[in-house]
């Protein structure tokens, strides 16, 4: 990994941009309490089971200064999702590096992807659990966001040369079953399976580009990574 | 009965409709998968006894797997069985059956079925059952490629029209 930030720091940081006055400051400091706060009610009570004023509560603002921000508790939660898949494609961004080989690329990708979502299960479960039961905005931008790893996984196909019969949705498809997996384990709250299911999870997602073999010594390699 | 179970809160006819849908599903896809001999088979026999199901009435298709999408934690647990019973049968047999290349852990299965319900979901969204489009190959190459590698699952996209 290129720098020494672990990944809770990475997702917690807010983009950057010019420097801020003191009012924005405060803004600042209270929006990123709120989405603190809507993260980890909603971890504990389930979107439905979460209130705007335990919300406000959790982040020690006024009412009105969650209204400031936000229009409503969908709203606050968007937000949250937004931001939190916002730092998770920076953090891809920034330590998958693009030259390497396929392969090496969505290994990484996944052994990040687990990473990410056992270092911070609070806004894994808020992305991967809660955005598909708290309304049909949300539920889109989850279906977005699994769909927005299809065109990484179709660069795979270049590896395989009968490749134009595969379906046309296995991307979405594998993005699907992979999501599936760790939304089991997190609405379980059985996250420490997760770490030792990644090479199987590599076996599967390699398999169809480059066949079982090779997928199947990518698997060994992350696992042995792991072991070490 | 709405098109949706999505409302707020959400609808609870619509719900037992999928209910009782669902429990017709699995009275035809059950039978289907243990009458035939040998995992491949009774992967195919289930498929062709889905594939028959959905497209026998489409509405009926969307309640399964789109209606109950996005209906809360109550669309999600009814979700979450459908997979469940998809990774049951993907997983079951092939321990029993030797099935060469066998997967470490259930978790296999469970990638795969979650991909079959993404699969399923997208089409039937999608009006693929109301055009009446076939994808039961697309569906099956999901099913056996974890368990039996990329070759066989690419020949299974070319022979369809033999089941």
């Amino acid at each position: 990994m290129k720098d020494a930030r672990s990944l809770s720091e990475r997702l917690s940081r807010l983009p950057g941009g010019r420097p801020l006055d003191a009012s924005e400051v405060v803004a600042k400091s209270q929006r990123e309490r709120i989405l603190a706060a809507v993260t980890e009610l909603v971890a504990e009570n389930g979107y439905r089971g979460t209130t705007i004023e335990a919300i406000a509560k959790q982040a020690r603002v006024a009412l009105s200064t969650f209204y400031e921000h936000f229009e409503d508790k969908e709203g606050c939660f968007l937000a949250a999702f937004d931001d939190s898949v916002a730092a998770a494609r920076e953090i891809f961004a920034e330590l998958v590096d693009p030259e390497s080989a396929w392969p090496e690329r969505v290994a990484t990708g996944l052994d990040l992807f687990v990473k990410m979502v056992v270092a911070e299960p609070a806004r894994a479960k808020l992305c991967l659990v809660d955005a598909q039961a708290a309304g049909s905005t949300a539920l889109g931008r989850y279906h977005e966001m699994l769909d927005s790893v299809a065109p990484t996984l179709r660069e795979g196909r270049e590896l395989n040369p009968r490749a134009a019969g595969l379906p046309d949705g296995l991307e979405g498809a594998i993005a699907g079953g992979l999501a599936w997996l760790v939304h089991q384990r997190l609405a379980a709250d059985r996250l420490d399976e997760l770490p030792a299911l990644l090479p199987e999870m590599l076996q599967v997602t390699l398999t169809p580009y480059v066949g079982e073999t090779e997928a199947g010594r990518a698997a060994e390699e992350a696992e042995a990574r792991q072991a070490a | 009965m709405s098109a949706r179970c999505d409302g707020s809160p959400p609808d609870e006819r619509c719900l037992a409709a999928h209910d009782d849908v669902a429990a017709e599903f699995w009275e035809r896809l059950w039978p289907a998968y243990v009458g035939a001999i040998g995992w491949h088979d009774r992967i195919w026999a289930a498929g062709v006894a889905m594939m028959r199901f959905l497209q026998e009435d489409p509405p009926r298709a969307h309640l399964l797997f789109v209606a109950v999408d996005g209906a809360g934690p109550e669309g999600l647990k009814r979700r979450d069985e459908i997979v469940k019973r998809f990774a049951d049968m993907l997983d079951d047999a092939p321990r029993r059956n030797g099935t060469p290349g066998l997967p470490r852990s259930r978790a296999t299965a469970e990638i795969a079925a979650g991909a079959i319900y993404r699969m399923l979901l997208d089409k039937v969204q999608d009006g693929a059952i109301e055009r009446g489009e076939e994808f039961l190959a697309e569906l099956i190459y999901m099913a056996v490629m974890p368990y039996l590698g990329a070759d066989v699952a690419e020949s299974e996209l070319a022979v369809q029209s033999l089941h």
